[in-house]
């Protein structure tokens, strides 16, 4: 399927008929429409889904344009109408669906139905109507079921790749529905035949088959506790990933607690530190500061002492003592006798030298001087290494807080689940796989002793009785065939399942590390979820919000390709197809790195491509990537009432930016 | 002729009916029954004594 063209009628936003063309080349099948937010391109991407499968999007009474609305009377009726050419497997179509209103008052309007239409020209250029159109679309063009997968805003792309959707992609596009189907009803035939049976037997095989039935009904139970028990641990293990991809995350967020914890605590035993510290200096201050201010005079005085004793003027007694003795010989240490006038000075030397006492007090004043130098020096390191400690701390302390904020910062808005219940959550899935795992292996095992054991004796009873009747040998013929043409289905769905799964997971594999630039392991494993693991290492990495949107648009790509492989081939069962792929923002809010990746791939993913853009997505890197394989631009142009006068009027420059020009009208108000 | 035989018969009868409804998303109870019926009926017109 190849879109070439969509005329839209007086449908939302777009006033009048209005024409857009696409790139159908198929060097360059990139269509790129240019829309800012509002003008459009919803309805845009919707109209391609109404006119291919109908379907409202919005309420139906908001389907026709106001402006167009406005311009009819009321109680009169209005048409609105999508029409789309495309080309597919050399025909070339024109599909189209108009929608039946009626104005029943100025601003409102009721929906009265809508119809759709189809016409093809075939190669041999006969034409041909086909009536049950949205059947034909759906068997012919493109299965309803898949159209998500083709018609689909960028946002959404990322739940495309959950197993129920690969399972359902598979499926659809490969009409393996028709297997699952042949075989559903080929054993309600055999359960038929077995009625038959059971309805002419005599009393006997009744009995046989009463009891077949009822190993039947357990082996039946045991098989669905089986799948349920299988699903249970095909989500766990999903889930399970999930939380190891959190507790990565937790690890390092833990970790960065722990050590925010051990900062505080570092700074908090500090600050104790400082406190006493500054508490130790202060009582230094309060009690001996008096002897840091009187060193000097300490010293001043100690030195005084010094002096005199080296002067001989003390200690006083020997002065004393000295002096009397000289009085008693009457001589001068000369040899010179003592006159009186000498005598009388001596004696008055004599009465006035230091007391004993006084001697004493100025020893012990020496010694205090002496022990208050020592403790004044020792106050005086005592406050410089306090303060030095504090000054240490205190720059530590400067250091915490830098660390403590940017660790803040960094946990900040994270919301935190302790790895330890992480673990705890891992190991009780692990715990509840593992119980369900050995009830699988112990109910496989009961049903296999069951079917080779008293189940295989019962039928080969029922067998020999049914033979013994001409008329049920016949009825046992036919449930014999019926169940052997179910196992063939059963047997191929098994096959194809498994082969389109790996020429899938091959084809994705592809085009996710071509995009990627790396080495990745890509799987669609047996259940249907896709896994992604590192080559290196085996290791599934966490994904961003880019590898999800790449790795969607690369599962997309692959069916699109493998579709396409199988589409007019001989293979009875998979049919395969061709489908464009059209999605709406799809760069979304994604780094520039990965709108670079997907913009330069994109153009490879799919036969053809129409992107809606917004202006802030059409970056240069987006536009140098991609312009190689742009076949066609086009621009939706919003406007008010009076921009659409100026419009008109040509006034207004339109911002194309080359190719079709193609423009949205909107009325912000209705016109009364 | 042989019951594999028949049955590779009944499997091309019963892809016949199945592909001609793989279109549908979904099928009713009716027409389940009626294309069960049919199925029915082949496996009969292909082991009739």
């Amino acid at each position: 399927m190849k879109i070439t063209s969509l005329i839209i009628n007086n449908f939302g936003p777009f006033e009048g008929t209005q024409n857009i063309d696409f790139s159908i080349s198929e060097k360059q099948p990139i269509t790129i429409i240019h829309a800012n937010n509002g003008s459009g391109k919803t309805t845009l991407l919707n109209s391609f889904l109404w006119v291919l499968f109908g379907g409202y999007h919005v309420k139906k009474k908001e389907i026709p344009n106001h402006h167009y609305v406005n311009s009819i009377n009321e109680g009169k009726e209005l048409r609105v109408f999508v029409e789309m050419k495309f080309s597919h497997n050399k025909n070339k179509y024109t599909i189209r669906r108009i929608a039946k209103f009626k104005k029943i008052s100025n601003i409102d309007v009721d929906f009265i139905s809508d119809n759709v239409s189809i016409v093809y020209i075939d190669e041999n250029g006969g034409s041909q109507s086909p009536n049950n159109v949205e059947t034909y679309i759906d068997q012919n063009i493109l299965p309803e079921a898949l159209k998500n997968f083709f018609f689909f805003h960028g946002e959404d792309a990322k739940d495309l790749t959950l197993p129920e959707k690969v399972s359902s992609a598979i499926k659809n596009i490969m009409g393996i529905t028709l297997l699952e189907r042949a075989e559903k009803h080929l054993l309600k035939a055999k359960n038929h035949f077995t009625k038959q049976i059971d309805n002419n037997a005599q009393s006997n095989l009744k009995e046989v088959n009463s009891e077949i039935d009822t190993i039947d009904s357990s082996i039946s139970e045991k098989k669905n506790l089986i799948s349920n028990n299988e699903k249970l641990i095909s989500s766990n293990k999903s889930q399970k990933r999930d939380i190891e991809d959190k507790l990565v995350g937790n690890e390092l967020t833990e970790n960065f607690q722990t050590l925010l914890n051990q900062h505080k605590i570092e700074k908090e035993t500090l600050l104790v530190k400082c406190k006493l510290l500054n508490e130790s200096n202060r009582n230094l201050v309060s009690n001996s500061s008096y002897l840091l201010f009187i060193n000097d005079a300490i010293k001043g005085n100690l030195k005084i002492l010094k002096d005199k004793r080296k002067k001989g003027e003390i200690p006083g007694k020997i002065r004393r003592i000295l002096l009397k003795d000289l009085i008693e010989i009457g001589q001068c240490l000369c040899g010179e006798d003592i006159t009186p006038k000498m005598l009388k000075v001596l004696n008055e030397k004599k009465d006035a030298a230091v007391s004993q006492k006084f001697e004493n007090r100025v020893a012990e004043l020496s010694n205090q001087l002496m022990i208050m130098a020592e403790r004044s020096g020792s106050i005086s390191i005592n406050f410089d290494s306090n303060a030095t400690n504090i000054l240490e701390h205190q720059t530590r302390i400067d250091e915490l807080n830098e660390l403590v904020s940017d660790l803040e910062a960094k946990l900040d808005g994270d919301e935190f689940e302790s790895v330890a219940d992480l673990r705890t959550r891992i190991k009780e899935i692990e715990d509840e796989n593992e119980d369900a795992l050995v009830k699988n292996t112990r109910m496989s095992e009961e049903i296999s002793v069951l079917s080779a054991g008293i189940l295989k004796d019962l039928k080969e009873k029922r067998t020999v009785l049914i033979k013994q009747d001409s008329k049920q040998e016949l009825f046992k013929i036919r449930e014999d065939v019926a169940e052997a043409a179910s196992h063939y289905y059963n047997d191929l769905l098994n096959k194809i399942n498994d082969k389109v799964r790996k020429e899938l997971t091959t084809l994705f594999s592809t085009t996710y590390n071509n995009i990627m630039i790396s080495d990745f392991e890509v799987n669609i494993n047996p259940s249907f979820q896709v896994e992604i693991r590192k080559r290196i290492d085996g290791r599934i990495p966490t994904e961003s919000e880019g590898q999800k949107r790449v790795k969607s648009l690369s599962f997309i790509s692959s069916l699109i390709s493998l579709a396409k492989g199988y589409f007019n081939s001989n293979n009875n069962f998979l049919k395969g197809g061709i489908f464009p792929l059209v999605i709406d923002s799809p760069f979304g809010e994604l780094d520039p790195n990965y709108q670079s990746m997907i913009s330069k791939n994109i153009g490879e993913l799919a036969e053809q491509v129409i992107l809606f853009v917004s202006p802030s997505q059409w970056t240069d890197s987006v536009r140098r990537e991609l312009e190689g394989n742009v076949g066609k631009q086009v621009t939706l142009k919003y406007y008010t009432t009076k921009s659409r006068e100026e419009f008109l009027q040509g006034n207004e420059e339109l911002q194309l930016v080359g190719g079709t020009e193609f423009n949205s009208q909107r009325e912000k108000s209705v016109i009364i | 002729m042989s019951n594999e035989k028949v049955v590779k018969k009944i499997v091309e009868q019963v892809f016949k009916i199945e592909n001609s409804k793989i279109h549908l998303k979904s099928i009713n109870n009716s027409l389940e029954k009626s294309m069960v019926t049919d199925i029915i009926d082949i496996i009969i017109n292909n082991t009739k004594g």
